[in-house]
């Protein structure tokens, strides 16, 4: 899938105060570059050690999935205490994200014997279950052409 | 893509917790105002106030002679703190956990107590107020939850264990204080496969040291098996599904096996519930099934089936020559001490409780011609079983329970005697509490030099004073040897354990 220049995101060492423009050890974008363009931050907060790598999955709502698109999945270094990407010309409109820390970086989630996560992970809005999974409604955050920023907190 | 499927399974879990709509924000509390009331009226309910957010420390003052040889420190837990910010909760089982220690030797006595400061206590305390979900309490503008430990109040009992004294509640990681200090350490995890698995608050310890306990996971019906070794190091966990698994709260060991009831008391998942209480279910016209596990691969060999009954406690089981495995309990015919009686305490309302008391009651299970039976073995109300240490999981032959008799009619709600029964020539011995003073749970313990004495903390509501008071455990009718009074009133806790030296 070719990708244009303009789509690299670049990630911002907050904590440092200084931008590390994307070498970034992965970047994927599933989606069409829409027409209108908006800047988006993601950022996560109280990330507690520097092993493994942040991977990050952009969600688009609406367009007829309640569940969200994929929109972009990203793999940035883990940077204590906070890390904050910034996607630019991505289309307006309701976003929500997530961020998984994988720690050991294998990949994947690790779980304990019942598969409930045992690395960091976070959702766009802090959302929180009731009797369930957070609710996307809950994660959305809404997006115009000023930008918009999406801030999930680690869960340890 | 397999991250939402973890998170998905993740929040599973929190289906144990009490969540759902928000309540709305009463203008001063109106439990809170009318357990106060109800105080004024039934000061015995001093035991139900819950303790100030404070650090307790005082040199307890001694009456009678301190047995020389009973040297050690009691450790208990319970829920100590039910309101913060004014706002009262709306179940007894949802206080903070408060840990104690009393401390003997030398001729003295010394007092010692904290909450637990969990990650929900120290979230409330900077927002200063109630901001989970507990049990049976919906605090106004709730927060939702990432797991279930979010909403741990580590309040139930606690396991003295190496270097640390660990803070149990039953739906999630215990906690792990400073045994000498009681500062609170942090949630505990025994590996990495394990971290965030339900470690029930009664774990069996057999006289080796070897350690077992089991965790539920209501929402997802699996049962956690615990086993750690003498050294107190985790030698094995494994997970086993259960159907329709419930809350059970304790369980027994023998030399073989494991072994659990589990009461026909489900989550509703389709109830518009606020709390998990108010999701719960009793299926009276069910059986309450008795689980075996064999210890040697922790698989379950055999599921039989009892009346439908309640047990919060166990004595104590062991096989007989015959294989046959004996226990005893205390046996409730449904649970709403729990869904009713304890939920109305909280607001002073009287509840005859009597009807749902448990009594103590026997079980034969016998694996080979695959019959469960039981009987009452006392005419009395009767809770809080506990053996010597040193009989888990062998024939016992002292069994201590905290009773009422029926005619019984003291000045408060309560159980008002302990009772020492002797099984081998089916004796009894009891003492009687003065109208004044709430038992709580009493430890047979053995001291250094093999002398038996019960550990019997209570609560003088009249002059509100906690106490501790030593009986000889052979013989318990004639009265406290000693008593050890504190200078405050502590909330009635709930389990504690004995480390002798
Ligand atoms: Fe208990």
């Amino acid at each position: 899938m070719a990708k244009d220049a303009q789509w690299l995101p670049r990630v911002c060492r907050t904590a440092a105060g200084t931008i590390m423009v994307a070498t970034l050890l992965l970047i994927a974008l599933l989606a069409q570059a829409p027409a209108a363009a908006a800047e988006i931050q993601l950022v996560v907060e109280d990330v507690r050690s520097e092993q493994g790598v942040l991977r990050l999955e952009l969600l688009r709502i609406g367009d007829g999935s309640e569940d969200g698109v994929t929109t972009a999945q990203i793999m940035v270094p883990a940077v204590v205490p906070r890390v904050r990407v910034t996607l630019h010309d991505l289309g307006t409109g309701r976003y929500a994200a997530r961020v998984h820390h994988d720690v050991d970086d294998d990949g994947a989630m690790a779980t304990n014997l019942v598969g409930m996560p045992t690395e960091p992970w976070g959702v766009s809005n802090d959302a929180r279950g009731r009797f369930g999974p957070p609710r996307m409604t809950d994660m959305a955050v809404d997006v115009g052409d000023e930008g918009g920023v999406l801030r999930m907190t680690l869960v340890h | 893509m397999q991250r939402r499927q973890f998170l998905e399974l993740a929040l599973t879990a929190a289906a144990l917790a009490p969540l759902g709509r928000v309540a709305a924000m009463p203008l001063g509390d109106t439990w809170e105002t009318a357990f106060r009331a109800a105080l004024e009226e039934a000061p015995w309910l001093l035991g139900y106030l819950g303790c100030e957010d404070r650090p307790f420390d005082a040199s307890a003052k001694v009456t009678g002679t301190w047995p020389a040889a009973l040297a050690g420190s009691l450790y208990r837990n319970g829920p100590g703190m039910h309101s913060l910010g004014g706002w009262r909760y709306r179940h007894l089982f949802d206080g903070d956990g408060l840990v104690q220690c009393w401390r003997f030797g030398n001729g003295e006595v010394r007092h010692r107590a904290r909450l637990v400061a969990t990650d929900k206590l120290e979230r409330e305390r900077a927002a200063g107020r109630r901001l989970l979900p507990g049990f049976g309490s919906l605090p106004p503008d709730a927060v939702g939850l990432a797991g279930a430990d979010d909403l741990n109040p580590a309040n139930i009992s606690v396991l003295p264990q190496g270097d640390r004294l660990l803070a149990l509640w039953e739906a999630g990681s215990p906690y792990a204080l400073d045994p000498e200090t009681l500062a609170t350490r942090g949630p505990v995890t025994f590996s990495a496969e394990t971290r965030g698995l339900p470690f029930s608050a009664h774990p069996r310890q057999e006289p080796d040291g070897t350690l077992w306990n089991f965790g539920y996971l209501a929402g997802l019906n699996k049962l956690v098996l615990w086993h750690f070794t003498p050294d107190a190091r985790l030698a094995r966990a494994v997970v086993r599904d259960v159907p329709r698994i419930g809350m059970p709260h304790d369980f027994v060991v023998t030399r073989q096996h494991l072994l659990l009831l589990l009461p026909p008391l489900y989550p509703d998942p389709g109830a518009d519930a606020a709390t998990l209480l108010d999701s719960l279910r009793w299926h009276g016209e069910e059986a309450t099934r008795v689980l075996v596990v064999r210890k040697s691969d922790l698989e379950i060999v055999t599921t039989l089936e009892l009346p439908a009954q309640w047990v919060f406690h166990f004595g104590n089981a062991w096989e007989d020559e015959a294989g046959v495995i004996r226990f005893d309990a205390a046996r409730a015919p449904d649970p709403r001490l729990m869904t009713e009686t304890f939920r109305e305490l909280m607001r002073g309302t009287e509840a005859d409780f009597t009807t749902s008391a448990a009594r103590p009651y026997r079980y034969r299970v016998d694996l080979q011609g695959g019959t469960a039976e039981e009987e009452p073995f006392a005419d009395m109300l009767g809770e809080f079983p506990l053996v010597l240490p040193a009989e888990v999981a062998r024939r016992h032959d002292t069994l201590v329970m905290l009773g009422r008799d029926l005619d019984d009619r003291p000045r408060h709600d309560g159980l008002d005697r302990v009772c020492v029964f002797d099984l081998a020539c089916e004796r009894r011995a009891s003492f009687r509490y003065p109208d004044t003073e709430l038992p709580e749970e009493h430890l047979p313990v053995t001291a250094a030099d093999g002398s038996r004495w019960l550990l019997g903390p209570s609560l003088d509501w009249a002059s509100g004073q906690s106490l501790l008071r030593v009986f000889r455990l052979d013989d318990v009718a004639a009265g406290p040897v000693a008593t050890a009074r504190l200078p405050y009133a502590l909330p009635l806790g709930l389990h504690g354990r004995f480390l002798a030296g």
